[in-house]
């Protein structure tokens, strides 16, 4: 427990004086930092950055796109590992922080989606190009993402929900490098890279700076976001267990109290 | 068509941004508000990694 309190707690105070929710000084203190970095971002992103001399203000959307395709990303990649580290170890830690980062993944190439469609309207003059390999096969990833977390809420025991997740997990997570790399393997109207080695990225200056600040905030937002939610898959878990734990210790005291009432004579008195 | 199209790109920029900033703040008031409602049903003992 974070609160100094707990430590001199008596038993009978330790209830009221834990956390009573997903924070900690921790978490308070990246969410701090995440708010600045995010003040940073909209500064550098509307103030600092000027208008692309090709793009216009769109390129404003870029600041939003990139780094929420690069962290979602990120995201699966950590899904993947905790997944594989689940089936090989069957603990809860790695199956909780796969379904916090599958679901953060999910919800962050969902915004990369809708980035990019606003941004091929006024660009390529349409939202969507059911051809094209990079956009197609990126909302199929989405599409098995989905899947991930449609599977990790179907109702079943806690071992085949977690089995079943983490295989769901490592399979989406093979389709990653070939959306990576559908622009060269297949030809797109999509971009290549937007940043490559110094000096030589589509972006210079400013823009740059701007897109490494989103980079920065949502790396920042989603370990944040990681961290409340892979709590709250563990508080659910011990909330499930611990009513179960009640339920059992209710029956058992009606057994017992049955078993003494039979002891008795009581209740068979026709 | 970049030209004919100047004066919407501020309507595209603000529905990305807009539309980023309220669904990721939903999910985390939705996160936030779970855990609440979850830390007063966990007995304190069971509540690690808090």
């Amino acid at each position: 427990m974070n609160d100094p309190r707990a430590a001199t707690a008596g038993p009978a105070d330790t209830a009221s004086v834990a956390p009573m929710s997903t924070s900690s000084r921790g978490t308070r203190l990246l969410g701090a930092l995440t708010l600045l970095s995010a003040v940073f971002t909209v500064l550098y992103s509307f103030w600092f950055s000027k208008a692309d001399v090709e793009l216009g203000n769109t390129v404003r959307i870029l600041y939003v796109h990139v780094p929420t395709v690069s962290i979602a990303y990120l995201c699966m990649l950590v899904n993947a590992g905790c997944s594989a580290v689940y089936l090989w170890k069957r603990t809860a830690f790695p199956d909780l922080l796969a379904a916090a980062t599958g679901e953060i993944g999910t919800l962050l190439l969902g915004l990369t989606i809708l980035a990019g469609m606003m941004w091929g309207r006024p660009t390529w003059g349409t939202y969507w190009e059911w051809g094209d390999p990079r956009l197609t096969s990126t909302l199929l990833l989405f599409l098995m993402y989905l899947g991930y977390v449609t599977v990790r809420n179907i109702p079943a025991s806690r071992s085949a929900r977690n089995t079943r997740s983490a295989i769901v997990g490592i399979v989406s997570a093979l389709l990653i490098y070939p959306v990576k790399m559908s622009t060269e393997w297949w030809g797109s109207i999509h971009q290549g890279r937007t940043i490559s080695t110094p000096g030589a990225s589509k972006i210079q200056g400013a823009q740059e700076f701007a897109l490494y600040t989103g980079f920065l905030t949502f790396l920042l937002l989603a370990a944040w976001l990681t961290i409340h939610r892979f709590r709250v898959g563990w508080l659910a878990d011990e909330a499930e267990a611990a009513e179960l734990d009640a339920v059992i210790a209710d029956r058992r005291a009606e057994s017992a109290a049955g078993d003494l009432g039979s002891d008795l004579g009581l209740g068979e008195a026709h | 068509m970049l030209a004919s199209t100047i004066s919407n790109e501020w309507v595209y920029v603000g529905v990305t941004w807009g539309a980023t900033a309220a669904v990721i703040g939903g999910y985390a008031a939705y996160v936030i508000r779970r855990g609440r409602e979850l830390s007063k049903r966990v007995p304190s003992e069971r509540r690690r990694w808090m």
